[in-house]
């Protein structure tokens, strides 16, 4: 056996080695998915080596729903307007509007941001929550009228129940505050 | 024991005959044969590291606006570590002179499409993909996370330049071709992951899944929300049709025969995602994400001797 051929089975062993630890890895992960949340390194191998599942039950089973009301100075309260929606409607008109589906995710990703702090922390003090910050300051540039003197967010989920076909619908943050 | 070896590892002892130390030699000379004869699947390695920057770049094309959005309002939190600072400067980059990293990005990822694949331009499009991850990560969904897993792969598949020395040069052919192998299988095990959770959940084994998921009004086509399956029979059947095809996918996209029918379905499949559930990114990614499993093989003979007789 030459040198090289001895250096090519160690690299090949070495290499498939690697594979079938990174197979096993996964398989671990796929029996244990707490695993890769209670230990960093496996959360970044999970997150980044084996994404997904992709359509999970609980995904699937909720909507959350965040709707923005505003207050004229002059003419009282507006209608509800649903950020998100607005812009993945945009897109529904146009598939060429890539950027408007992805303005809607980063929409119901940042009102989401807000209610995972709210149900974290509880709504008290909520204006000193940085997510507020951002939604608060998101809405002002992008969707609040000139003349709008207070805002009022809320955020909710549908859950929709197999068993009895019933719809439960929780309320994760019902806010109202003066605008700046 | 005559016609026996002893073999002890530590604690491990098991006797092996001369048969079986055929049999294992030939299945070692079969894995060296696999990752270090040649550069396995060449034309289709270039198409997939091509396709892979070419999607980042479109990406980022049509989505700079959202990018810049994000930037306004969800600033940066501060990097804990200063290895952070200096691997993702790019990205503050990016917080202070939006539009100069907007075309710093967008030339290296064009020119790394242009010329020829090469380890340097696959770290650089690796590197940029992690920052812009790291910059849109509120508007990210699952397809970015696929984006930096296949480019990570296209690290050691981009196998040029071709190194003179003899030794580094082996090691470079066994590095593409695993990193070929590792990105078939990966794919296959997301699919296992996917399929197995489906499996173990309620409205998926009844199929009613089709009724919940039609209810996600901020991602279902309203023009086609009609083409869901409507009975239970029907949702059913196409459950546990996707089912199928995710278990099954990692064990029969190997062969030839079966091959052709996963990668099929697949692609029916991730256009279905991409048109009703209006995921176009993660539709493509997936799609772009079996060029992989349509690599020739090279015809050569199989280093060793098969026969243990």
């Amino acid at each position: 056996m030459t040198s090289e051929f001895k250096f090519k089975r160690w690299v090949a062993l070495t290499c498939f080695a690697l594979l079938s630890l990174n197979v096993l890895v996964s398989f671990f992960l796929i029996r244990n998915p707490q695993l890769a949340k209670s230990n960093g390194i496996m959360h970044r191998y999970k997150l980044y080596m084996l994404p997904g599942p992709f359509f999970k039950e609980e995904n699937i089973r909720s909507v959350s729903i965040f709707q923005v009301q505003f207050r004229d100075a002059d003419k009282g309260w507006g209608n509800w307007i649903f950020p998100d929606k607005i812009s993945f409607h945009e897109y529904q008109h146009n598939y060429g509007r890539y950027d408007k589906l992805k303005q809607s995710d980063f929409e119901r990703h940042l009102a989401r941001a807000l209610a995972v702090r709210v149900v974290k922390d509880s709504v008290i003090n909520y204006q000193n929550f940085e997510e507020f910050k951002e939604v608060n300051h998101y809405l002002r540039d992008q969707y609040a009228p000139a003349n709008t003197d207070s805002v009022h967010l809320l955020f909710t989920v549908k859950w929709v129940k197999l068993a009895g076909k019933q719809t439960h619908i929780d309320t994760l943050f019902n806010i109202s505050y003066k605008q700046d | 024991m005559p016609e026996s070896k002893r073999i002890s590892i530590r604690s491990l002892t098991f006797h092996t005959n001369k048969t079986d130390v055929k049999y294992i030699n030939f299945y070692i000379d079969w894995i060296t044969e696999r990752l270090t004869s040649t550069f396995r699947g060449e034309a289709a390695v270039n198409v997939f590291c091509k396709a892979i920057q070419g999607f980042l770049l479109v990406k980022m094309l049509f989505s700079w606006s959202v990018s810049f959005m994000v930037l306004q309002y969800h600033p940066q939190r501060p990097n804990r570590y200063f290895i952070e600072d200096l691997f993702f400067w790019p990205s503050q980059l990016a917080y202070n002179h939006f539009i100069y990293f907007f075309w710093f990005c967008s030339a290296i990822i064009l020119a790394a499409i242009i010329i020829k694949r090469n380890y340097l331009s696959a770290i650089l499009v690796f590197w940029i993909a992690l920052n812009l991850n790291r910059i849109n990560f509120l508007a990210n969904n699952g397809s970015d996370l696929v984006l930096i897993m296949l480019l990570f792969f296209t690290i050691p598949l981009s196998s040029f330049p071709r190194v003179a020395n003899n030794k580094l040069f082996i090691l470079q052919k066994a590095l593409h071709n695993t990193a070929l192998g590792a990105c078939q299988v990966q794919i296959g095990l997301i699919y296992l992951l996917s399929g197995l959770d489906k499996i173990t959940t309620r409205p998926w084994q009844t199929g009613e899944a089709f009724k919940l998921v039609s209810k996600l009004d901020f991602m279902v086509n309203a023009r086609l929300a009609d083409f869901f399956p409507d009975n239970y029979l029907e949702g059913f059947i196409v459950s546990w049709l996707i089912m199928l095809f995710e278990i099954l996918f990692v064990f029969l996209v190997w062969w030839k025969e079966t091959r052709w029918v996963m990668l099929a379905a697949g692609v029916i499949f991730h256009l279905f995602i991409w048109v009703m559930l209006s995921l176009p990114d993660f539709g493509l990614i997936m799609i772009i994400s079996y060029i992989p499993f349509l690599a020739k093989e090279p015809r050569q003979d199989i280093v060793g001797d098969a026969s243990v007789d």
